[in-house]
């Protein structure tokens, strides 16, 4: 009789989950409020003062890096290299602020996977610089290129000055990246612009309804799983400390993962990539709607997330690799606060806006 | 080579579920309802004791004289095989020849081969090709048909090694082959957008594991075949061994679903881990809150069924195989509409490269359905002429196949498939 029993269980977990659902479905809009938020000022707020800023941030930050690594290739010396490396720090951050607006032309481009995806898999990328024949355009070299591949190459006991193979490959690399990033600040700069921001409906393929997926997926999958999860083990059950970004370079990761943190609560919060101005943008748009969570604005409670998210954080190593073994607990604690984010956002958030979701779940094989 | 770098895509799965559990809750009482209504259905078949006061114990664990009776080596050897073979199937150094040898461990003239990594394999004489389309069920009086199964499964294997291999470093588009990107995973597709890789490794999931299972080790004619009764009421053990024949008749369909579980007495506790076959897919659909507890209504009709035997209840024992083939050929179903469905959400999504990788995936569950098992009437759910059908609409609706197909062909396929079977595409969709 063990399985009726188990059968009962099951009966009541459905109950349960139905009972808990009523719960999180509580923070609908108020249907005598009609929408009719500016969604065009707000496209424009994001376009001209958080994106496209920060897409000229980063590619000032990569053609520094990228004549720096000129310079390094002509002298090889060891103070060039040194510059080099300082570079590659500020060019990785900078990354972390373009990253979650994978539309448009990024989109298009595949930019995201061809500048960091990780960890880089190094004896795929010696041999391939070993046979000297490669198509980085292809979707099998996403992770012998972008920054985890220059990682390995900045930063890993491989006496670069010696190789003149894994020099110009480099070379390569850094030059990719450049134009890559660079065709979407034109796009950006050009007609896409205007593109984005006319197409202010409320369809699944409006912009509003795309980027608020982005920024969504961005969070759940690149900040909490990618950055924290995985390396934690949530997936696995067990630390996987080469799963870290920035492995080889060391004491960095939580830098990366801070600025990507900010870059998110920033865009949440409305606040311009400068730092300097606000606008409209999700927040207020919750506002608008005054969707409410326990008694407080909903929008009150995911920026007081994104400061909790912060404040966990801090205690880990400045190294998550190390802190994927050594605070793992730590580490799993920091991917729980920050999953109450992705509950308010992706299902509270996108349903009092009315947006679905529109990213596939993968199947994973 | 390739580079084994899914590390960061395939790592997503398991809080993918975790995510489809918010899913559900927000959509509404539906999936509680159906809970409890598919609880309340099955309660007449609500395993664990029966009218007879068989009793099934706590896990699939079954002695005689202090020794365990259940074997199942022969399963074990085929799942790890067949996990072999699929991971030869992207490795683009194979030739054609080491890759049909892999399928029926033995070379095109029938001499014995060592085809595998793993030593113990290649002593075994167990064969993945000589058990598809096999069953006695299906196949017995049907070799033709058998035949021309083994035949295809061997010409999507050369495919592979034709249409694929050469053009693996190239970028593939409509018409043209090579790779696509499936998130930051790549896939390796025809000129017509299919990965003969999923196509051979799913339908084998029908072809050689559930038609074994269910039209094989489940049949009554199997299981009572010869003395098998008698001798099993008479305690007659096999030569050699500590089972009657019919006991290890039922251990060898457990075998198909449970043999790769380090602990077999225990399979739920690393379910969907242990093959690249019906465990990792019933692993899938235990996942899902629209059928979780699927799974244990499997396990428990295995443990009740045997310990039948085991009592010589046979009527007790056919009540369970029923069981399993209804809940094994659903999963079938449930597999193909979602895939085709996650299909017309990624090309929504414009993920050219997820989209293909789901229809290719479909493509041999879809061929699975071949070796389905209604219990109505004991016959698949679709004939392989229906499942032919369904396979050139999904390629059909232009020149470059499965990169050409419309939502509305992947709606009209996902109803055909969904209208034979008890779940509704709502349950998949989410």
């Amino acid at each position: 009789m063990e399985s009726v029993m188990g059968g009962m269980r099951w009966i009541s977990l459905g109950l349960l989950l139905s009972l808990s659902l009523a719960c999180v479905e509580e923070p609908k809009p108020d249907s005598s409020i009609e929408d009719n938020f500016d969604r065009s000022a707000m496209l424009e707020f994001w376009a001209d003062e958080i994106i496209i800023p920060a897409y000229a941030n980063y590619v000032a930050e990569l053609e520094q890096f990228d004549s720096l690594n000129q310079r390094y290739q002509q002298s090889l010396s060891a103070i060039d290299l040194q510059a080099l490396q300082a570079q590659y720090d500020q060019a990785y951050q900078a990354w972390q602020w373009v990253s979650i607006y994978e539309i448009g032309p990024a989109e298009t481009a595949s930019l995201r996977n061809y500048t960091n995806v990780y960890p880089c898999d190094t004896s795929e990328l010696i041999s391939t610089v070993a046979s000297g024949n490669y198509n980085l355009g292809l979707p099998s070299t996403f992770d012998i290129q972008g920054w985890p591949a220059i990682d390995y190459l900045l930063f890993a006991p491989i006496d670069l000055s010696a190789k003149a193979n894994l020099r110009a490959y480099l070379q390569d690399l850094s030059q990719r990246l450049l134009t890559l990033s660079n065709g979407v600040l034109q796009a950006w700069q050009g007609s896409y612009r205007q593109d984005f921001i006319s197409n202010a409906g409320s369809s699944a393929d409006a912009s509003v309804n795309k980027l608020i997926n982005d920024f969504v997926y961005h969070y759940e999958k690149e900040l909490r799983a990618g950055k924290i999860g995985i390396p934690a083990g949530v997936f696995s059950g067990m630390p996987l400390a080469n799963r870290a970004e920035a492995l080889y370079r060391e004491d960095f990761s939580r830098s990366l993962f801070f600025e990507s943190l900010e870059a998110h609560r920033r865009f949440f919060g409305g606040i311009s990539f400068d730092s300097l101005s606000t606008g409209p943008s999700l927040n207020a748009y919750l506002d608008y709607l005054k969707i409410e969570n326990n008694n407080q604005l909903l929008s009150d409670a995911i920026e007081n997330q994104f400061l909790l998210v912060q404040q966990q954080a801090g205690v880990l190593d400045q190294d998550l690799s190390n802190a994927a073994v050594n605070q793992t607990a730590d580490m799993l604690q920091t991917f729980d606060v920050l999953q109450q984010n992705v509950i308010w956002l992706k299902v509270d958030m996108m349903q009092a806006l009315n947006v679905r979701v529109d990213y596939v779940d993968a199947d994973g094989d | 080579m390739l580079n084994p770098h899914f590390s960061f895509a395939s790592l997503f799965k398991f809080n993918l579920n975790k995510m489809k559990v918010f899913k559900s809750l927000q959509t509404s009482l539906l999936g509680a309802t159906i809970l409890i209504l598919s609880a309340s259905c099955s309660k007449e078949e609500m395993p664990g004791s029966s009218d007879s006061g068989v009793e099934a114990p706590a896990t699939y664990a079954f002695e005689r004289n202090g020794q365990s009776t259940v074997s199942y080596e022969g399963q074990t050897m085929r799942l790890a095989m067949g996990k072999e073979l699929n991971a030869a199937l992207l490795d683009f150094t194979k030739t054609k020849a080491e890759l049909l040898a892999m399928y029926a461990n033995q070379d095109s003239l029938g001499n014995d081969v060592d085809p595998f990594s793993n030593p113990d394999l290649n002593n075994s004489d167990k064969s993945l090709r000589s058990k598809s389309a096999a069953s006695y069920d299906y196949f017995s009086m049907n070799v033709t048909e058998g035949a021309a199964i083994r035949a295809q499964i061997d010409a999507w294997i050369e495919a592979q090694v034709d249409e694929i291999f050469p053009f693996v470093n190239q970028a593939a588009s409509p018409g043209v082959p090579g790779q696509v990107a499936d998130g930051a995973t790549p896939r390796y597709v025809n000129a017509k957008g299919l990965e003969f890789d999923q196509a051979v490794g799913k339908s084998l999931i029908g072809a050689l594991t559930l038609d074994q299972l269910l039209n094989n080790y489940l049949s009554a004619a199997v299981l009572d075949a010869g003395s098998n009764r008698e001798d099993n009421e008479a305690g007659i053990l096999a030569e050699g061994q500590n089972h009657t024949i019919m006991e290890h008749k039922w251990d060898e369909a457990y075998g198909y679903l449970f043999g790769g579980a380090a602990n077999g007495a225990e399979p739920l506790a690393s379910l969907g881990g242990d093959d690249d076959f019906l465990n990792k897919y019933l692993g899938r659909l235990e996942g899902d809150p629209d059928f979780a507890g699927v799974a244990q209504r499997i396990f428990d009709a295995f443990k009740l069924g045997r310990a039948a035997i085991v009592a010589g209840d046979y009527d007790l024992r056919d009540a369970q195989a029923d069981i399993i083939r209804e809940e094994l050929s659903e999963m079938i179903g449930i597999r193909c509409a979602f895939y085709l469905q996650a299909a017309k959400k990624a090309f929504a999504n414009k993920e050219d490269g997820a989209a293909l990788h789901d229809l290719s995936e479909a493509y041999g569950f879809i061929y699975s359905l071949r070796f389905t098992h209604n219990v109505a009437d004991d016959s698949p759910y679709f004939t392989g002429a229906e499942v032919s059908g369904i396979l050139n609409d999904l390629m059909g609706d232009g020149s470059h196949g499965l990169w050409d197909v419309s939502d509305q062909t992947l709606d009209d396929l996902s109803n055909r498939i969904a209208d034979r079977f008890k779940f509704n595409l709502s349950q998949v969709r989410n």
